[in-house]
């Protein structure tokens, strides 16, 4: 007789062993929590990586010049690099003087029309030429609030219309653009990287401005493009940060420079300043600009005093002293604008007509050569003093020049200069050669 | 009569010997029996890895992304051949097969969802997502080393770890849609989607062997097809192990010697593509807390899962299986890390790096506990 086997099988016996330890460890781990400090920031709204993802987001940089490169060839048509001569002077600065010694720089301009390119030109500085071509250029508007012109140029049949359908702001975040530069030859594409786009309200604009992460580093006037070849925009200077005007703000800019016919900038006559710590305890209020001088027989003469602040101009907020010369400058001259300003701790409302920042030109001061000249026995003629408005002005002449040849005059007296202007027929030009500190330099003084 | 049963008694191997078995990597899907390094590469990656070393470096294991998906498609060929070959008697092994490892994948899958929830794990995936995906490493199965070839239980083992593949890999390539798109639409276009894909480089694949001139430009043919299957996948982020699957099914089926042609050529490519596999598994480790939690009902449910899966198989089968199936099945398939590197290209990344982690340092695990309770005498 075989003796009995045990009831279950070794198989069985081991199945029910384990499974009994394993239901005791489940017992034992779910007693235990996971400790907080431990833990992983969830992010479960971000969508699960695509397996190529890794790879793709460090798309090399030959894929990337590859991509640049045919958004050049696409964009190219629209480009032109103007060469603008700049006498040194501020964008926003009130007079267009032409100083020595000027600076050179290239700066790219987008085609609005086939004939015309947009570009951001600084106040008192010319369009000289185009980079890679012989033809010159030629100014066909100017806003000197934003320092935009049009400046019509060769035209081409194709100027890639297409660019101007500008992406919405959105759609830049976590995005590669490319940055055009203006250069000797020619424009010069930079990919960059944005982070993120914000926008931000400029006065000058009517379209609020694009901040991009701090990765722009381009000079204002730069352009920059999608890498679907649209338009983005153009970059500028906004309170020391650089920022991107719209390409929609920047059409509609150049349509109204289009229809419009230019308008001198206007002056309300006075001069401001911040308002400090001290200042706004002094009078009370803390937003605004504060009144350092009003310019005698000036707009505001009679309205405005030293001391007032002013808060808005047309219902428009000025809380620095740049923001307070654009919305001067864009009163037209003539024109009535409301003022709004704190005087003894008052708010007043009132009116100011604007006059024009560039005075009208005296026929008579123009005329003259109007230079205070002191002999430089054997070496020339020392300017002591230049009239303003003068042909000496226009041209650039300041005191302290040693003038050293006038026309054909070598080494010319006083006497000399003021015979040989005098002999010069009206719209002439003479040559004058001058000494400025260590340098020798050549200008040209037009007599009218 | 079982096979295990009444067959010749094993030879007793030394632990020397068994310790030897595991660095063999004769055949480490099972298609022929051995065991998979395992514990061998996984270390070695880990060391060669960017937390260690630092010769296997980000960037670098950025750029084995589509070699990897290349290596994941290979391996679904290999399982699709061997679905494909099924005679009609064998079908009865792969319903035993598709059980052992449903079962594993239930228990892996459930207490690891409860702890899961239990515990509060910071997860950045669904824990359901992730205990499935646990639960689908842990289902698959290879076999012991080779002292034990002529073990008729082993070979048994042998076929039923070839086949315990099929059903993980369908679900798993449901879990990777379904982590992008949780949807039953989604779920249902992508599924199509992905067998659609493996069927059409499958016919191409096919239509091009068969016309192949000379071994040099059939090798050509495999390699880029392979190349196909692995790069498809990747780009539209479906399953590139169903894709193979679907391939290698079809050309088993498919009237010609494709078969017979990819398992020839593959066999030249198949070893340093799983070594790859596990060395980027190895150094693509992050022992994260998350990971930490994880691997303990890795280990411990998978041995029970595996134990009460064979069970329950080899009642379906007597005929067929031994009933000391199980402890044969513990080993860990190459498979297994396998999924959890595709689901570490998918998923969010707290909850890859600790489902790839845990597979992984879980396989090690398990191949040292086969080590020991691997049947070293006939069972009676």
């Amino acid at each position: 007789m075989t003796p009995a086997g045990p009831r279950f099988s070794r198989e069985t016996r081991l199945l029910l062993l384990t499974l009994a330890v394993s239901v005791l460890m489940l017992l034992l781990l779910a007693r235990f929590r996971f400790p907080e400090e431990q833990g992983v920031p969830t992010r479960p709204d971000r969508p699960p990586a695509a397996p190529l993802e890794r790879l793709a987001a460090r798309a090399t940089y030959d894929e990337l010049a590859s991509i640049v490169a045919d958004l050049e060839r696409r964009i190219a048509p629209a480009l032109v690099v103007l060469r603008v001569e700049s006498s040194g002077g501020d964008a926003q600065g009130a007079q267009p003087a032409v100083s020595l010694p000027s600076t050179s720089r290239w700066v790219p301009g987008v085609r609005v029309r086939p004939d015309a390119v947009v570009a951001m030109v600084p106040l008192g500085a010319s369009v000289m030429g185009l980079a890679g071509s012989a033809a010159r250029p030629e100014l066909e508007a100017y806003d000197p609030l934003r320092a935009l012109a049009i400046v019509r140029v060769p035209p081409v049949a194709d100027a890639a219309p297409g660019i101007w359908e500008a992406s919405a702001p959105r759609e830049l975040d976590g995005r590669y653009v490319a940055v055009v530069e203006g250069t000797l030859g020619g424009p010069t594409l930079r990919p960059t990287f944005l982070g993120r786009a914000d926008s931000i309200a400029d006065v000058r604009w009517d379209h609020p401005l694009l901040v991009l992460g701090g990765a722009l580093q381009a000079p204002p006037g730069s352009l920059v493009f999608s890498l679907d070849a649209r338009f983005v925009g153009m970059s500028v200077l906004e309170e020391g940060s650089l920022a991107v005007v719209p390409a929609q703000a920047l059409r509609d800019v150049v349509d109204r420079l289009a229809r419009a016919t230019p308008q001198p900038l206007g002056d309300l006559g006075v001069d401001v300043q911040p308002l400090t710590p001290t200042l706004i305890a002094a009078t009370g209020t803390s937003v605004g600009v504060v009144v350092a001088h009003v310019e005698p027989d000036g707009p505001a003469d009679g309205v405005l005093a030293f001391g007032d602040v002013i808060e808005s101009i047309g219902g428009t907020l000025a809380p620095t002293p740049r923001t307070f010369g654009i919305l001067a400058g864009r009163v037209a001259p003539g024109n009535e604008v409301t003022v709004r300003i704190v005087r003894g701790g008052e708010y007043l409302d009132v009116a100011i007509t604007a006059a024009s920042a560039a005075p009208p030109e005296d026929p008579d001061v123009a005329a003259r050569l109007g230079l205070v000249l002191g002999a430089r026995r054997g070496n020339g003629s020392e300017v002591t003093g230049v009239e303003e408005g003068s042909a000496a002005a226009r041209a650039g002449l300041a005191k302290g020049d040693l003038i050293t040849a006038f026309g054909e005059e070598a080494r010319p007296t006083p006497a000399q200069i003021r015979r040989a202007y005098a002999r010069a027929g009206a719209g002439t030009w003479l040559l004058v050669g001058l000494t400025r500190g260590d340098r020798h330099v050549i200008v040209a003084l037009e007599k009218r | 009569m079982t096979a295990g049963r009444d067959g010749p008694a094993r030879p007793r191997a030394s632990a020397l010997g068994r310790v030897a078995g595991l660095f063999r990597t004769r055949a480490a899907l099972g298609l022929g029996p051995a065991a998979a390094p395992v514990a061998l590469f996984v270390p070695l990656g880990a060391l060669l890895g960017p937390q260690l070393l630092g010769l296997l470096t980000v960037d670098v294991l950025a750029h084995l992304d589509v070699a990897v998906s290349v290596a994941l498609a290979t391996l679904g060929v290999f399982v699709g051949i061997a679905l494909g070959r099924l005679t009609p008697p064998s079908r009865r092994i792969l319903v035993c097969a598709s059980v052992e490892a449903g079962t594993t994948l239930l228990v892996v899958t459930l207490v690891t969802f409860a702890l899961a929830i239990l515990w509060q794990l910071p997860i950045d995936a669904p824990a359901l997502a992730v205990a499935l995906m646990l639960g689908i490493c842990a289902s698959v199965s290879s076999v012991g080393p080779e002292t034990a070839l002529l073990d008729p239980t082993r070979q048994v083992a042998a076929h039923i770890a070839d086949l315990d593949d099929v059903a993980p890999i369908v679900i798993g390539a449901l879990v990777v849609i379904a982590l992008r798109e949780p949807s039953a639409w989604h779920l249902a276009r992508l599924g199509l989607a992905t067998l659609l894909a493996g069927a059409a480089v499958a016919v191409a694949g096919w239509l091009l062997f068969e016309v192949a001139r000379g071994t040099a430009e059939r090798g050509v043919y495999v390699i880029g097809v392979l190349v196909m299957l692995g790069g498809t996948a990747a780009y539209l982020a479906l399953s590139p192990l169903l894709m193979g699957l679907v391939a290698g099914t079809f050309w088993s089926l498919a009237p010609g010697h494709a078969d017979t042609i990819i398992e020839s050529d593959l066999r030249k490519v198949q070893h340093p593509l799983i070594v790859l596999l596990l060395l980027t598994a190895g150094a693509s480790l992050k022992v994260t807390p998350v990971a930490i939690w994880l691997l303990a009902p890795f280990v411990i449910f998978r041995v029970s899962g595996k134990l009460a899966g064979s069970w329950l198989a080899s009642r379906y089968a007597r005929d067929l299986l031994p009933a000391d199936l199980g402890t044969w099945l513990i080993w860990p398939g190459v498979v297994g890390i396998a999924f959890a590197l595709n689901f570490q290209q998918v998923a969010p990344p707290v909850a890859g790096e600790a489902v790839l982690t845990a597979a992984a340092l879980g396989s090690v695990a398990a191949e040292v506990l086969a080590l020991l309770v691997m049947p070293a005498a006939p069972s009676r």
